[in-house]
């Protein structure tokens, strides 16, 4: 066998590497000394020039209080809710908003329980799941509200179900 | 609802928990700005563009779209703008003394490290700055291709190309790497 590609000895001390190739070279490096010295070369450079850049990292950077960050932006939000509220407005209490949010949730519960494409036992992948609620507006009857359910699974592909 | 309903929107994390924004933004800021940082070689700079971010976020968020891979998001949308911040300028590159140099702690020689540090840097292309930052940083391959668009299989060799470029360039000003 040849010797090893430097660029190929970089992605094996990074761990970045099929476990076939990685067979490969853990084979030649037993059999080549030149190489072993390059990758530890290699190995203590990328340590070093690593150590460099972070010793550039900001210790005292301040993050902005977030209040400040959106300020600007708080008006026209408002002024949206605003509008939301004057729209549907029939000014129902907190208390009368807390119930009807409960029962949202409740109800989205409910729905994952008895939804039957959900069969964990039967399939050995676990799916995760998660609700988002877009725009839950408590002074409308839920009937009348989309609820958007984003099913992912851990491969990361998403589900939309309305 | 309050107006903090839309601090509290939630958005999901790699690990499918619910987090605010609020949380996002303090889990991230510092880590973000010192990307940016390094990038385009001044702080104000580097605040602005992390701050762009966020609202960029924020907005994102408040109309309701889900962002599902937020670290890719954050570093992704964090390198464009300083790669347009670079563009714009093209200051960093020939800016041989670093202004915020004056200000840091530390003894003399660990301001002039700092000094070659930064410039062996900024004679790199910016795409290979965000690739060695990212490194240092120690983002896995798959992570730096997706925040700085480089293809997942030429990672190794650019990085390793990158590498040799930043050592050639702090050997040349005696930097002592070994
Ligand atoms: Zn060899």
């Amino acid at each position: 066998m040849n010797c090893i590609d430097k660029d190929i000895l970089q992605r094996y001390l990074d761990g970045e590497m099929d476990p076939d190739q990685k067979a490969q070279v853990d084979k030649h490096l037993k059999e080549c000394q030149p190489c072993r010295i390059q990758l530890e070369l290699l190995q203590t450079r990328a340590v070093q020039i690593k150590k460099a850049l972070k010793s550039l990292s900001d210790k005292e950077a301040v993050r902005p209080l977030l209040s400040s960050m959106v300020d600007g932006k708080r008006s026209v939000i408002e002024s949206k809710e605003l509008q939301h509220k004057n729209a549907s407005g029939n000014g129902w209490k907190p208390v009368t908003r807390l119930f009807y949010g409960i029962a949202v949730a409740c109800a989205i519960i409910l729905l994952f329980l008895y939804t039957p494409w959900i069969k964990p036992e039967e399939s050995q992948d676990v799916i995760q799941m998660q609700a988002v609620i877009q725009e839950v507006d408590a002074n409308r009857p839920y009937s009348e509200q989309e609820t958007v359910i984003t099913v992912i699974d851990p491969d990361g592909k998403v589900t939309y179900l309305k | 609802m309050s107006q903090n309903s839309l601090l509290l929107r939630l958005s999901i994390n790699a690990f499918n928990q619910l987090r605010t924004f609020e949380e996002i933004y303090t889990d991230n800021y510092a880590r973000l700005h010192n990307v940016a940082v390094k990038m385009v070689g001044d702080r104000e700079n580097a605040s602005d563009i992390v701050q762009e971010v966020f609202i960029g976020l924020y907005e994102k968020l408040s109309g309701g779209t889900v962002v599902l891979y937020l670290n890719t998001y954050l570093y992704r949308a964090t390198l464009n703008k300083c790669f347009d911040c670079i563009n714009r300028q093209k200051r960093y590159s020939t800016l041989e003394v670093v202004p915020e140099n004056s200000v840091e702690d530390g003894s003399l020689e660990s301001r002039e490290r700092k000094v070659v540090i930064r410039r062996a840097l900024s004679k790199l292309k910016p795409v290979e700055r965000a690739i060695l930052i990212m490194y240092s940083e120690d983002f896995s391959y798959k992570e730096i291709s997706d925040a700085t668009g480089i293809r997942f299989s030429s990672v190794g060799k650019t990085l390793a190309r990158t590498l040799d470029k930043m050592e050639n360039q702090l050997k040349s000003q005696r930097y002592e790497l070994y």
